[in-house]
């Protein structure tokens, strides 16, 4: 009984080293864990993969500069004796400090740390200061140039419409051309500015919508189209690189090329002549074949053709590309596969 | 020499960093770009790896494993943990370059690591199949059941494979205790 136990014990260590563990495996494990608790932290089974996992590394592989870096920057706050500056770092506490390590997805010991902050976070924190920045302006285009202005026509300003209008929106700027400044209402000794009180009533009851006035103003940029995007990829890309599309059969022709900038790890695919397929049943694939690693095509998304016009199509490749070799399109089953055959190639593009 | 970088590391001694950024950068930072979408996410993944390799420091025994694999065990942890948790779709390779050059094979002119030679050694005494999904699952980072769909293989029969390969090859390496092994085998 317990050998059984044993034997399952190990299926389950080498499973979730390789492949990781459902919810009830995991319970599962636990469980038998208890009756081999020298078993609790054993790792033997995650450096045997380690070591695997070696394969197809070159020792010479350099850290990048920047990158470095950061991370003697980590070590800084990492090294401080100050308890704080390490909680910089957003480290959790650790579940097990007694020699045996927490249990993550992957079984191991992992220490959860933030380097960066998210997105939305500073997207959000910037917007606020956006807010604060357009009350701000909109408060001092208020105060000093309007002060006059709006005490002449105390209406105008109050009526919602006008507030709203990006003609209400330039009536500040109006004050402040030139052609303002040397009208009498707009020469302005400090003290007139500072005189008209009352006037600032209305004004601060405005702000808000004075403040939302630029809203409307930020009209979306529209959505570029594939062939813009990739004409702007050419235009704005020092490293892209350019090359054609030749059938993979020689009686066959199509036409088409590939742009590619790898510093930005972006690119079009454009084609034309390719048949239309039964989108049931088929599919085109993009490949992009790495100089670094031929045997290990990364894919590059699938699509399908509605005619035998030009297309572009973005690029989504799976994984960084180091240096491209070579594009390929294949013709695989729906839905797209994740190892392809030679002889399902239909179009490639050598770099 | 570099065995007792994470020595230093553990006692707190922050000059050591540097070393360890030379002995291990490039190698994390080749895991990371292997296991990850994208360049900006290997850079994090390489940054919190470094700070798990200094927090875990002190647990490294140099009796069971040589200081390269430590540092490559918790990176395969994190990378492992980061892919989990976004779901992303893995590299594919050609089933047919696979079995043509079996894993193991390396190119000449490649500098490889020790620890990646024994394991290479130790492959070679598995099974075809055995060796092939471990170098699948392990170093193209197939699940079980892209493995399976991809060879056309039940899903129980895939797992029996890279089960007993990694066992086997955890023996050949001497890392874990064989008569544990035997007893659980098939």
């Amino acid at each position: 009984m317990k050998d059984l136990q044993k034997e399952r014990l190990l299926e389950l260590l080498a499973d979730q080293t390789i492949f990781g563990l459902s919810e009830e495996e995991v319970m599962e494990l636990g469980q038998i864990k208890k009756q081999f608790p020298d078993w609790e932290d054993d790792v033997s089974l995650e450096l045997t993969a380690a070591m695997i996992g070696l394969s197809d590394l070159d020792t010479n592989d350099m850290l990048p500069a920047n990158l470095r870096a950061k991370i003697f920057a980590n070590a800084d706050v990492f090294f401080s004796p100050n308890k704080e500056s390490q909680e910089a770092l957003n480290f959790t506490p650790k579940a097990n400090t007694a020699g045996g390590l927490p249990a993550t997805e992957s079984g191991g010991n992992i220490i959860e740390i933030k380097t960066k902050q998210p997105f939305w976070q500073w997207f959000g924190w910037g917007l606020a200061a956006a807010a604060c920045i357009a009350l701000v302006i909109s408060l001092w285009l208020m105060r000093t140039p309007k002060e006059p202005e709006i005490a002449l026509n105390t209406e105008t300003v109050k009526t919602p419409e006008v507030a709203a209008t990006p003609e209400s929106v330039k009536t500040p700027e109006a004050a402040q051309t030139p052609e303002s400044v040397k009208t009498p209402e707009s020469v302005r000794s400090p003290e007139s500015v500072k005189t008209p009180e009352p006037a600032r009533t209305p004004k601060i009851v405005k702000t808000p919508e004075v403040a939302r006035t630029p809203e409307p103003v930020k009209t979306p940029a529209p959505e570029l189209t594939a062939s813009q995007k990739r004409e702007q990829l050419i235009s704005s890309a020092p490293d892209v690189i350019q090359t054609n599309w030749t059938s993979a059969k020689d009686d066959k022709r199509v036409l088409g090329d590939v742009v590619w900038s790898n510093a930005q790890q972006k690119g079009y695919v454009r084609l034309r002549g390719m048949p239309v397929l039964d989108a049931s049943k088929e599919t085109y694939q993009l490949w992009i074949i790495d100089e670094k690693n031929e045997k290990t095509p990364v894919s590059g998304g699938i699509f399908n053709v509605s005619g035998t016009g030009e297309i572009i199509i973005p690029i989504n490749a799976q994984l960084r590309i180091n240096k491209p070799k070579q594009f390929a399109v294949s013709k695989e089953k729906a839905g797209g596969v994740v190892v392809t055959k030679p002889d399902r190639i239909v179009a490639v593009a050598k770099i | 020499m570099a065995q007792i970088i994470l020595k230093r590391i553990a006692s707190g001694d922050k000059t050591a960093v540097q070393e360890c950024l030379d002995t291990y950068g490039g190698l994390i930072w080749s895991l990371a770009r292997r296991m990850s979408p994208n360049s900006n996410d290997a850079e994090d993944a390489v940054q919190e790896i470094f700070i798990d390799v200094w927090k875990n420091a002190a647990r490294f025994d140099e009796a069971q494993a040589s200081e390269t694999t430590f540092v490559a065990m918790i990176a395969r942890r994190r990378l492992i943990d980061r892919l989990r948790k976004t779901n992303r779709q893995p590299n594919i390779d050609s089933l047919e370059d696979v079995l043509a050059e079996p894993a193991g094979d390396k190119d000449t002119d490649m500098q490889m690591y020790v620890e990646a030679k024994e394991a290479a050694k130790a492959m070679k005494n598995l099974r075809p199949e055995q060796r092939q999904i471990l170098h699948l699952s392990i170093v193209q980072g197939f699940s079980h059941q892209e493995i399976a769909d991809a060879l056309t293989m039940p899903l129980g029969t895939v797992k029996t494979h890279a089960r007993r390969g990694l066992l086997q090859v955890r023996e050949f390496l001497a890392l874990g205790d064989s008569d544990l092994e035997r007893e659980a085998a098939v």
